[in-house]
């Protein structure tokens, strides 16, 4: 295959004669022909340049975007963690103030700290809504 | 120097060699990369993914009210990776007292070849932060659930209703109670990830491949009022400490809706630390316990012979403490104070004087079939269908069936002998002589949530009416005689009209007895000890029913004190209806019940 660019080679024979050389008016037409060629190959090695080049750029960017997603998905992480952490908290915190809020519990606070007494029994009257009613007539 | 045909022949050769070794690597890479590509991809999928179980949230349980009684929490729980411990003795040391744990035991687990050992589950959260700050190297954490019991029991080391609870196993697993009867409900469903992880296991975010979320549990609601349960649990603890007793039971319930509003047994545990407590502890007696009801059965042969038009109110029956059926002498609990019985008496004094010839007399009178029908319609011999697991149905034998005696079966049975119930199964029995007459399904669950907040309320089957009104207010009027003018006395409270009927049976339990088991040669007898099962003195259930108040019941009570320490005459430290008298004032105020008779003339101080 020519190279691009060269000049043809010289041709030998089988004996290693040199071949005769062509006339004049015919070399610049041929000249002329492939500096075309070669703009052509030209454009074609250019857009493979470029082409390889936004692949690249793609590639690039896709691994970017990818590594970008991973180390969100680690900061996910670590907040889901935390969430996870919280809502231990959180529990702990329910579980606390269920504690807290049992009757016994209560009662026993009632008792020792603030020195209160269940009432007597019969101590509750119940207020008889007929004779309400009447007063309010 | 090398032919120029030589030259060519090698190039030749190297380019067909060349040639068929890419041949070679291409047929293999296209073997790989497109025929095996799929089962490669899985291949390392393996290797990369793990699926994990995302654990659903276990509903929580509250009463009526609302208040917390069944939560979960996540705790720590501590291992060890003992290869990687670097010094056993001393991290022994360090986490023993924080654990506490013995240093000895845990320098073993440390020291030991396995690759893997937990050392303490589910720790306190302060605990687990101290045994982080550590920071010592072959010891870790993971996060475990466990199920919590917030409120605590009145008695010391319980939680409040914790045999109505019961409890959830290291597995996740609901274990009698209410967390077994509707374990399916309130576990929910696990979902699932499946995810490729990084070289210290965390999830690589844009690799997941497969996400199911999990269904959390229901939350329930029950009918339980967790101040109504503390009054009663307070009074049944009590009174199980001052008799000595092995048992107690107390049951609140709603005699319109059969919803039970407070049930009490004791002795009970914590169901935060149930391993420490014996099995036997875990069922709840109310509906697992069947024993023979005594007297307290007698409103049942009075109402099925009233209901059948077999008696009246004014029919009279002679007593005379004498009552032989079957060379079997039936007699009267007072037959010491009353030789010769009563007289001729009303199924009213019947009730008042808790006699036996006279129940006896009138279940006969209904006839033993019809009174045996009477009783399976009221329940008894079947589970109520309440929603607790491990429910017993009791036994009532067929007085002509296979374990029957005819007329001593029927005439036992009409004063609350020879067969067996539930405490629940009277409670329910009894609040159908005080609603008219209609047999409810007593329940503790009152509805349940589901995740999107949708509440269901439990929808009870229909009331099976068992005896005609007329028939039920008449006996509620006897049974409120019982407790104004008869032995029931005790349980009368001053301001309310209450309805109720105490019994006293009975237990028995194995003895050994010398028994003839024939003669020898000279025809004397020989004897042989064995252990048979007998009453025994002093082995009791005494117990006490009460609709209150009786001129609109709203409410039974039910006290049962099972095996108090007694003397004399079944004499005890605290009678079941001495306690009703104490504790029936206390619910009647915290549910705003307004009395029924005179108004009291107390003031509130």
């Amino acid at each position: 295959m020519a190279i691009v660019g060269a000049r043809p080679a010289p041709r030998f024979g089988l004996l290693g004669r040199r071949s005769r050389v062509r006339p004049q008016p015919a070399r610049a037409a041929r000249r002329q022909a492939g500096a075309g060629r070669r703009r052509r190959e030209m454009t074609g090695a250019s857009g493979l340049m470029a082409i390889i080049a936004a692949g690249a750029l793609l590639a690039l960017f896709y691994l970017s975007q990818s590594g970008h997603v991973a180390a969100t998905g680690y900061e996910i992480d670590d907040l889901q963690a935390r969430v996870a952490e919280l809502r231990a908290d959180q529990q702990q915190l329910v579980y606390r103030i269920a504690e807290a809020r049992s009757p016994a519990v209560i009662e026993r606070i009632a008792r020792a700290k603030l020195q209160l007494l269940p009432l007597p029994m019969n101590s509750v009257t119940f207020a008889d809504s007929r004779s309400t009613d009447n007063q309010r007539r | 120097m090398l032919a120029r045909t030589d030259s060519r022949g090698r190039a030749l050769l190297l380019l067909i060699v060349a040639t068929l070794v890419a041949g070679g690597v291409g047929t293999r890479l296209v073997w790989w990369q497109v025929v095996e590509r799929d089962h490669l991809a899985m291949l390392a999928l393996q290797q990369l993914a793990r699926q994990e179980e995302i654990p659903a949230d276990r509903g929580e349980i509250t009463d009526a009210d609302g208040v917390l009684l069944a939560t979960s929490v996540e705790l720590k729980s501590i291992f060890a990776t003992p290869p990687s411990v670097e010094d056993p003795e001393s991290a022994a040391a360090l986490l023993a007292p924080l654990l506490g744990l013995e240093v000895g035991d845990l320098r073993r687990a440390l020291d030991a070849d396995d690759p893997w050992v937990w050392i303490k589950r589910r720790v306190e959260p302060a605990t687990s932060d101290r045994v982080a700050a550590l920071g010592l190297r072959g010891i870790g954490m993971l996060t475990e659930t466990k199920r919590v019991y917030p409120v605590t029991g009145v008695a010391p080391g319980t939680t409040l209703a914790a045999q109505v609870l019961g409890f959830v196993n290291a597995d996740g697993a609901g274990q009698y109670g209410i967390e077994s009867s509707w374990d399916e409900q309130l576990r929910g469903l696990p979902g699932s990830v499946t995810a490729q992880e990084d070289v210290i296991g965390r999830q690589i975010a844009d690799s997941i491949r497969q996400l199911t979320e999990p269904v959390d549990g229901s939350d329930l609601r029950l009918t339980l009022d967790a101040g109504l349960q503390h009054l009663l649990e307070a009074a049944m603890y009590d009174t199980f400490r001052r008799n000595a007793a092995k048992g107690v039971t107390g049951i609140v319930m709603d005699v319109e809706t059969g919803a039970i509003r407070a049930l009490a047994t004791f002795p009970s545990y914590d169901a935060n630390a149930f391993a420490r407590f014996v099995p036997e502890l875990y069922t709840n007696p109310a509906v697992t316990r069947q024993y023979e009801p005594g007297s307290v059965m007698k409103a049942f042969t009075i109402a099925a012979a009233l209901d059948a038009g077999a008696i009246t109110t004014e029919d009279r029956f002679r007593d005379d403490n004498n009552l032989r059926l079957a060379g079997v002498r039936i007699q009267n609990a007072d037959r010491y104070t009353s030789p010769y019985g009563h007289g001729r008496i009303t199924a009213g004094e019947v009730l008042q004087l808790s006699n036996n010839v006279g129940a006896a007399k009138i279940g006969l009178t209904l006839g033993r079939q019809r009174l045996y029908e009477a009783f399976r319609r009221y329940g008894f011999g079947s589970p109520t269908g309440v929603d607790i697991s491990g429910e017993a149905s009791g036994v009532v034998w067929n007085p002509d069936g296979q374990n029957g005696s005819g007329d001593l079966t029927a005439a036992q049975n009409a004063f609350g002998q020879g067969l067996s119930v539930t405490a629940l199964q009277l409670a329910a029995g009894y609040a159908a002589i005080g609603n008219g007459g209609t047999l409810v399904t007593p329940h503790v669950i009152a509805g349940w949530t589901t995740p999107d907040g949708t509440y269901h309320p439990v929808e009870q089957p229909p009331g099976e009416r068992i005896m005609r009104e007329e028939t039920a207010n008449t006996m509620v009027e006897l049974l409120t005689s019982a407790v104004d003018d008869g032995i029931a006395q005790a349980a009368s409270v001053p301001g309310y009209s209450i309805a109720g009927k105490t019994g006293t049976a009975q237990i028995a339990g194995p003895v050994t007895e010398r028994v003839r088991v024939g003669t020898n040669a000279k025809g004397d007898p020989i004897y042989e000890k064995r252990k048979v099962t007998r009453y025994i003195d002093g082995w009791i259930d005494s117990s006490f029913i009460g609709l209150m108040p009786a001129s609109d019941p709203k409410l039974v009570t039910l006290i049962l004190i099972h095996r108090p320490a007694t003397w004399g005459q079944y004499q005890m430290a605290e009678r079941p209806d001495a306690l009703f008298r104490s504790l029936a004032p206390r619910i009647l105020d915290y549910l705003a019940i307004p009395p029924d008779r005179q108004a009291r003339t107390a003031v509130a101080r």
